[in-house]
């Protein structure tokens, strides 16, 4: 196709400005010794000092990790399942349920945030449990996270071809050696692509968390949401940095590990 | 009913649904449990009422359906209606100009050279995977009255000198197209790059111009991703309620404030549950749309 | 002595895919040892057929038996039956070496054993120096020796090939057509092969089976179906023929006389008990005389109206009336295409190379 032309490249400059300037302020500012942000006054790293010294913000990090470690495992156990199940074996009303997948998708999270807090809290009402806290939320992201990997396992083993498992058992393998030494391995790579989907998920979710979380239970987005409302100050913006350069040095990460996996494919 | 064989595995119909209970039943279960049931509860509860201590009194009532069509207990109050036609308004103009500066720039994209090909698409993937909240807020800092935007803005005489730019309902609209632009730029990118130029060239050869190729050569090719985008764009739109608050403020309450609103401080779940069903129908809606212009095409790209 | 237990035993064989009939009341009977190919066009039920075999589907009727034993109940993995699918089906996630020793692995072979036998069969096929490849780095023909050897290794009383040279060219496929051959004489294995490529089966097979909506057709060795198919199906698949509709005219004991568009024709075989016959030719069969040639049985004035040159021999499109008929001449002698598009001559159909169809 033909070179760019003048007009496609002042919207793209304009663009990239667009998605740039938030993420460039944020760095810039968490450098600026001006204590409520305003103008440039100066280089210093006094703000990543007083975040590290901050328990608060330590302890939102531990949260988030917490909830992001435990929702993922439980979501990659009972979606891998999921998946598997919808694609291989069939069951009545089979239909309805595969829908069921496509909720999160199409429902605005803050309608599916504040149904499961309204739930929480009737069954909280009734039997005393789902109190607000760390529990709800690994309940709720893993409530989310469940028909993703689902539906990214089941789309790669829809694309495996049939023959494949056939031939596993046409060599002697019984229905659990099957599973275990050719459909397993066949659908790690789903697996590990919808787990980390997930994972990357649940770090960066801020409604379902806002709505489930508890007092105590404070993650980094809620932290930084709480904070903005109370006026920036120039932590959040060290602390914002660190994410913002964890997502750059990741994005980049799983795209050349992409291109790998491609190329040795190719092969 | 007799066995039958699925990937070389022998299966009764007793043992197939004995594996589905085993795989499919703890999933199917949970979200179940925790998503239908919630969501289905809304609509129950959204024809309940509050009571004094903000909790649901099981009593069958329209009033909170009235009440956002503007009949509140007080005559006619437009506050609801305005903040759904605002938000359908500010979710449909999100879509509208991500989808007109995004098209230019996927051709950018999709034009340049392999190596820098990836470089720029990389650029846009960034933003995607950076938390839309610091994003968010980052918008703060640019809009600020002490920023050179606002003193800009001052000098040209449209707000006052010293004043910021935020809260307002124009800067819940840049941010919003900003921060959701990536979320359309990818799947259509997807499109464009598999565009069939020669379709193109062969309808410029004859003799359609510029603008006649784009719509007629072009444009049907990138539908599903520009479908698939839009949808993916309008639905968080619709629900968003992180921006308007930081960047709009009391002044430019979309649904989405309105929800919280009503499970915050103002604690009625009914009336609130109530707006959530509006802000479910408003997605069924675009969803309807959708499925009724991408096609199956559009469908398999959203998926 | 008794009579050897057939490696395959297919009685009553009926399998429907909704309103589709694919295999219908199916029985034949491989003898141990053959290499039986089923032929026939897609969608004919031979796939199907090779599928129950394995116990990779359920027939909704009759009956399969292995080396005399009844495989009704058995699951496919523990069939004496190995397979070569279409796809080659090769494990993307484990090497070579790895597919290869799948099998014995699953029925717990000790590994000794396992590496002796792997490395004898990966020898056999000549696939040694790829052990240690994933699939995605093998050609085709080399993918195709990989899933050959995964399933010799097993032993199996009875190998099944699913079209297995299908998605190779030409000529590779015809030095693996080669090469399979030998391999059966030496593994003495009994092989059922699927295909649909008529050469295939002619080259490879001790007998074939024509199969065409979900019936088998004809039954024989290549010989037979070639000089003798029965019907008008078998004779255009197989090869091709000129065919000719016509009225019995007389019947003698070992000869037909025949009143065709084109004139009394004689064939050398009884025909059945009907008046109208159809009579089919193979194309090598029929001669041209050059112009001189004077009248005579079974001599018909034909002008030529096609020329092909082949290059090991020249086919003719003839019409003679409004009859269409086909001749092909081998360019035994240099310069022997002595014939011209519009040219008139005589040709000949000899007696005994008239074959009469069932239908």
């Amino acid at each position: 196709m033909k070179r760019p032309s003048i007009v496609l490249w002042l919207n793209a400059v304009v663009l990239y400005t667009f998605l740039y300037a938030p993420i460039v302020v944020v760095i810039a500012y968490s450098f600026n010794s001006a204590k409520r942000g305003g103008p440039w006054r100066g280089f210093t790293t006094e703000w990543y000092a007083t975040l590290f010294n901050s328990s608060e913000k330590l302890s939102a990090v531990t949260n988030t990790l917490i909830l992001a470690v435990a929702s993922t495992a439980i979501s990659t156990v009972l979606g891998t399942l999921l998946g598997y199940g919808l694609s291989r074996f069939s069951f009545p009303g089979k239909k309805l349920f595969s829908w069921l997948m496509y909720i999160p998708v199409v429902v605005p999270d803050i309608v599916a945030a504040v149904a499961m807090l309204m739930f929480c809290s009737f069954v909280r009402n009734w039997t005393g449990l789902l109190e607000l806290g760390l529990t709800t939320m690994i309940i709720a992201h893993v409530t989310f996270q469940i028909p993703l990997i689902a539906i990214i396992v089941r789309s790669r083993l829809a694309g495996m071809d049939p023959a494949i498992e056939e031939a596993a058992h046409d060599l002697g393998a019984d229905a659990w050696q099957k599973f275990r030494y050719v459909t397993l391995p066949l659908m790690m790579p789903g697996v590990l692509a919808g787990s980390a989907l997930a994972f990357t998920m649940s770090i960066d979710d801020f409604v379902i968390s806002f709505f489930t979380a508890g007092p105590g239970a404070t993650t980094l987005p809620i932290l930084i949401y709480s904070s903005v409302k109370r006026g920036i100050t120039p932590d959040i913006n060290a602390l914002a940095t660190l994410i913002v350069l964890a997502s750059i040095i990741g994005t980049i990460t799983v795209t050349m590990l992409q291109r790998q996996g491609r190329d040795e494919r190719k092969l | 009913m007799k066995p039958k064989i699925h990937f070389g595995e022998q299966l009764s119909p007793r043992g197939e649904q004995v594996r589905s209970a085993l795989t499919s039943g703890p999933g199917i279960a949970w979200v179940t449990v925790f998503l239908l049931v919630p969501l289905l509860s809304i609509i129950v509860i959204s024809f309940m009422s509050r009571g004094t201590y903000g909790d649901v009194q099981p009593h069958f009532t329209l009033e909170n359906f009235k009440r956002f069509l503007g009949y509140g207990a007080f005559g006619f109050d437009p506050l609801y209606p305005k903040i759904i036609l605002r938000s359908l308004l500010m979710a449909l103009g999100t879509v509208t100009l991500c989808m007109m500066v995004a098209l230019p720039l996927t051709f950018f994209i999709a034009g340049l050279p392999q190596r820098w090909k990836q470089v720029a698409l990389m650029l846009v993937i960034i933003p995607f995977w950076t938390n839309m909240l610091i994003r968010t807020y980052a918008w703060q800092i640019i809009f600020s009255g002490t920023g050179w935007l606002a003193r800009a803005a001052a000098a040209l005489g449209w707000i006052a000198p010293g004043d910021a730019l935020y809260p307002s309902a124009l800067a819940v609209f840049v941010v919003l197209t900003c921060d959701f632009l990536p979320v359309l730029a990818l799947p259509l990118y997807a499109s464009v790059e598999k565009i069939d130029w020669s379709i193109a060239e062969a309808a410029s050869d004859l003799g359609a111009d510029g603008r006649r190729v784009f719509w007629h050569a072009l444009l049907p090719q990138i539908k599903p991703g520009l479908m698939a985008g839009a949808i993916l764009v309008f639905i968080p739109a619709t629900g968003q309620f992180a921006i308007p608050d930081l960047m709009g403020g009391a002044k430019t309450v979309l649904l989405g404030n309105a929800i919280q609103q009503q499970f915050g401080f103002s604690r009625d779940w009914p009336f609130g549950s109530a707006i959530s069903c509006l802000a479910m129908l408003i997605v069924m809606l675009g969803l309807w749309v959708f499925a009724r212009t991408a096609g199956e095409e559009g469908r398999k790209t959203l998926i | 002595m008794a009579t050897p237990v057939p490696a395959i035993e297919v009685e009553k064989l009926t399998r429907r895919f909704g309103e589709v009939l694919a295999l219908d009341q199916i029985n034949l009977s491989i003898q141990q040892g053959e290499f039986f190919s089923l032929l026939g066009p897609s969608g004919c039920g031979k796939t199907t057929l090779l599928r129950i075999i394995a116990g990779l589907d359920i027939p909704d009727e009759g009956k399969v038996s292995i080396g005399g034993v009844d495989a009704g109940g058995l699951p496919a993995h523990r069939r004496p039956v190995n397979t070569v699918f279409q796809s080659y089906a090769l494990f993307p996630h484990l090497n070579v070496w790895e597919n290869v020793a799948f099998g014995l692995r699953m029925k717990k072979v000790p590994p000794p054993e396992i590496e002796q036998r792997v490395r004898k069969v990966m020898a056999l096929v000549e696939i040694e120096p790829l052990a240690q490849r994933k699939p995605n780095q093998l050609s085709g023909g080399q993918k195709q020796r990989v899933a050959l050897a995964r399933a010799i290794v097993n032993e199996p009383q009875v190998l099944l090939l699913d079209e297995p040279l299908g998605a190779l060219d030409l000529k590779l496929r015809k030095q693996l057509q080669i090469e399979l051959r030998s391999l059966q004489r030496r593994l003495g294995i009994t092989f059922i092969y699927v295909t649909h490529d008529q050469d295939e089966a002619l080259v490879l097979s001790d007998r074939i089976a024509v199969m065409r909506d979900g019936k088998v057709e004809q039954l024989g060795d290549a010989a037979a179906l070639y000089e003798h198919p029965r019907t008008r199906f078998v004779s255009q698949f197989l090869g091709s023929c000129s065919l000719i509709e016509g009225r019995v005219k007389q019947r003698n004991s070992n000869s037909t006389l025949v009143e065709t568009t084109l004139g009394e024709l004689k064939t050398a075989s009884a025909a059945p008990a009907r008046e109208k016959i159809t009579l089919a030719i193979r194309p090598e069969k029929v001669q041209l005389l050059p112009c001189p040639a004077v009248a005579g049985e079974n001599r018909i004035r034909a002008r030529i109206e096609q020329v092909i040159y082949v290059g090991s021999g020249t086919h003719y499109e003839l019409r003679a009336g409004t009859q269409p008929l086909r001749a092909e001449v081998m360019n035994s002698h240099a310069g022997s295409n002595s014939f011209q598009i519009g040219q008139e001559l005589l040709v000949c159909l000899p007696p005994e190379a008239l074959i009469v169809l069932d239908d």
